[in-house]
């Protein structure tokens, strides 16, 4: 059963420019296996962001495919990502979420370790031979591979995989665009938005970059926005869809909306003009008037395969989310900002981001219902059983609000659910 | 001796705080948003944090950070048909309790902190979202108003759902 409906996972008729999804991949729990196996422990997925431990010593927890594991900066300013279990007897070394600390020491028989996993001393040394730990084995293990861009921290679990930027592919301009808004290095704003969805983590996936939802779903938040003075530029919705390569995608657009990088509104008043102003011709300044307006004037939806969402857009949020079954997910969000930022325009950033965004947002949890009626109507999927993407596909330039970002996904989703693990390269 | 008529006062503002905290979680049931939005002072702040209960909210993201403007837009939405995630509507009970004057003049208002327990049924998932409240309450002749309401839910570092109803 398996092997076949892994084959049949989506359907594209060019001649037609039909692309369809099948809902099996939503729902079944051998699709989620496969998932595990062929996406999530081969793809390099995001761990976190330099600026969240700034300082030697620094560390933070967090679970990455199922994985716990440590995010710390060493002595020397190195970063690590370990994975958080004793050498010894397993238990999770470190228990914080987050904090600075000269080593870590697991709780249950005292083994030390420095920041970057070596053991640093256990009790009863005496009682092991002298080169106890010549191979390494009683350290910490790092992940098997960990790579930084531009200050996004990523892993992957597979030590065959190709190097991040040849992974990130066409992505990689984007992230650089994102961390060209700042001189001195964008920081995660603290504090994290956790959310759960009871629906697959894939249309999470989907609906971050769809830009045809948006007149619809949100009605009510751009009605919102149109009805308060000030609130609006005028500008209409514009722009374009694309496919960045290894099924990274994004959509890029101009939007009523004021951005603090750097799109004035009204509401902002004079001050704010001047601020945000200085700001957008900063940019030109530093990378010509073309690429300056492309920072600060367009919005942009970015999905790094499989899971990571950049949404730079009233404000800019860094999202990821993974599958607890194939009907739940649990998403992690944080809003990131120039760390040289002025305080009213942080506030203002933050003012917008919850408008927005999160759990008590005025546009998310309309999202969340959306994902959640279609997990719903999924279970109609023996008689019903294909979703459709072809939105814009004979189009030679796809608009913001077609779907090509979701192709972009889907096909590369497709390659890798059907490309087996090769099992020769596991240490 | 127990000052008889100092106790009375004590009481009497206690009472007049239990019934403003228990008319307050009976508006919000019933999704009575123009009941609800009139118990509140003209400049207000209604905030849920994230992640812990003591971060600055103009640094940090929280969950929900509502001056006037943007919580009238907020129960105004929610009285549209088209704010999805409460159409239906959740089903809502809550019980409020441990209620405790803080720093309190009964002229003037002060500091209260209570617990909440509520329940949410929405379709077939029931939810409970539990924690402690601070309201800040002023006088306005004879009225008790809310001009500060802060939500610390014991889940604030956990996965939460929807909070699209008025906690």
């Amino acid at each position: 059963m398996a092997g076949q409906s892994l084959q049949d996972t989506i359907r594209v008729d060019t001649a037609r420019n039909l692309y369809k999804v099948a809902r099996r991949n939503f729902v079944a729990q051998e699709i989620l296996e496969a998932e595990r196996e062929r996406i999530f422990d081969r793809c390099w997925l995001y761990l976190g962001h330099a600026s969240e431990i700034p300082q030697p010593g620094d560390f933070l927890t967090r679970v990455v495919a199922g994985r716990p594991i440590v995010f710390s900066r060493d002595k020397d300013g190195a970063l690590h990502a370990l994975l958080n279990t004793c050498p010894h007897r397993g238990a999770q070394v470190v228990r914080e979420r987050q904090g600075n600390a000269k080593s870590f020491q697991c709780f249950y028989h005292g083994w030390t370790f420095a920041q970057d996993g070596k053991l640093r001393g256990q009790p009863g040394k005496e009682s092991y031979d002298a080169d106890f730990n010549r191979d390494g084995d009683a350290d910490m293990l790092p992940v098997p591979r960990f790579e930084i861009y531009r200050d996004f921290a990523f892993v992957s679990f597979d030590r065959g995989a190709s190097s991040l930027p040849e992974y990130l592919a066409g992505a990689a301009e984007y992230l650089d665009i994102l961390a060209d808004q700042s001189e001195v290095g964008m920081v995660i704003v603290g504090g994290t938005q956790e959310y759960a969805i009871r629906a697959n983590w894939k249309l999470l996936t989907e609906n971050s970059i769809d830009g045809y939802h948006a007149a619809t779903t949100h009605a009510t938040y751009l009605d919102y926005l149109k009805g308060a003075a000030g609130n609006l530029a005028k500008v209409p919705f514009s722009g374009v869809g694309r496919d960045l390569g290894n099924g990274h995608a994004v959509v890029e657009y101009r939007a009523p909306w004021g951005r603090p990088v750097a799109q004035w509104i009204p509401l902002w008043g004079e001050d704010g003009k001047r601020e945000i102003e200085g700001i957008h011709a900063r940019l030109c300044e530093r990378f010509g008037k073309e690429r300056g307006d492309r920072i600060a004037l367009n919005s942009r939806n970015l999905l790094i395969f499989p899971n990571l969402i950049i949404n730079d857009v009233m404000a800019v949020t860094v999202r990821t989310f993974y599958p607890s079954a194939p009907d739940m997910m649990q998403v992690s969000a944080w809003a990131i900002a120039p760390s040289e930022e002025s305080d009213w325009a942080r506030k203002y950033r933050l003012f917008s981001f919850l408008e927005f965004l999160g759990p008590g947002g005025f546009a998310t949890p309309d999202d969340v219902e959306a994902l959640e009626q279609c997990q719903r109507g999924f279970q109609n999927l023996r008689e019903a059983p294909w979703n459709d993407i072809s939105k814009g596909m004979g189009r030679e330039q796809p608009s913001f609000d077609d779907e090509i970002q979701m192709r972009a996904f889907w096909s590369s989703w497709h390659a890798r659910i059907n490309t087996p693990a090769d099992t020769s390269g596991e240490g | 001796m127990t000052d008889q008529n100092s106790l009375l006062a004590q009481w009497a503002a206690e009472r007049e705080v239990r019934r403003f905290l228990y008319r307050e979680a009976a508006l919000a049931d019933e999704h009575d948003y123009a009941g609800w939005l009139a118990l509140w002072a003209k400049e207000l702040v209604y905030w849920v944090p994230a992640n812990a209960d003591d971060i600055d909210p103009g640094r940090k993201v929280s969950l929900i950070y509502d001056d006037r403007k943007r919580l009238e837009d907020r129960l105004f939405r929610l009285g549209t048909a088209f704010a999805h995630a409460q159409r239906p509507r959740s089903r809502l009970s809550r019980t409020v309790s441990n209620i405790e004057l803080l720093d309190y003049d009964p002229a003037r208002g002060g500091t209260v902190q209570s617990r909440f327990l509520i329940g949410e049924l929405r379709r077939d998932e029931e939810t409970w979202w539990i924690g402690r409240a601070r309201h800040v309450l002023v006088k306005e002749g004879e009225r008790l108003l809310m001009k500060e309401k802060h939500v610390f839910l014991l889940r604030n570092a956990a996965t939460v759902r929807n909070l699209t109803f008025v906690i």
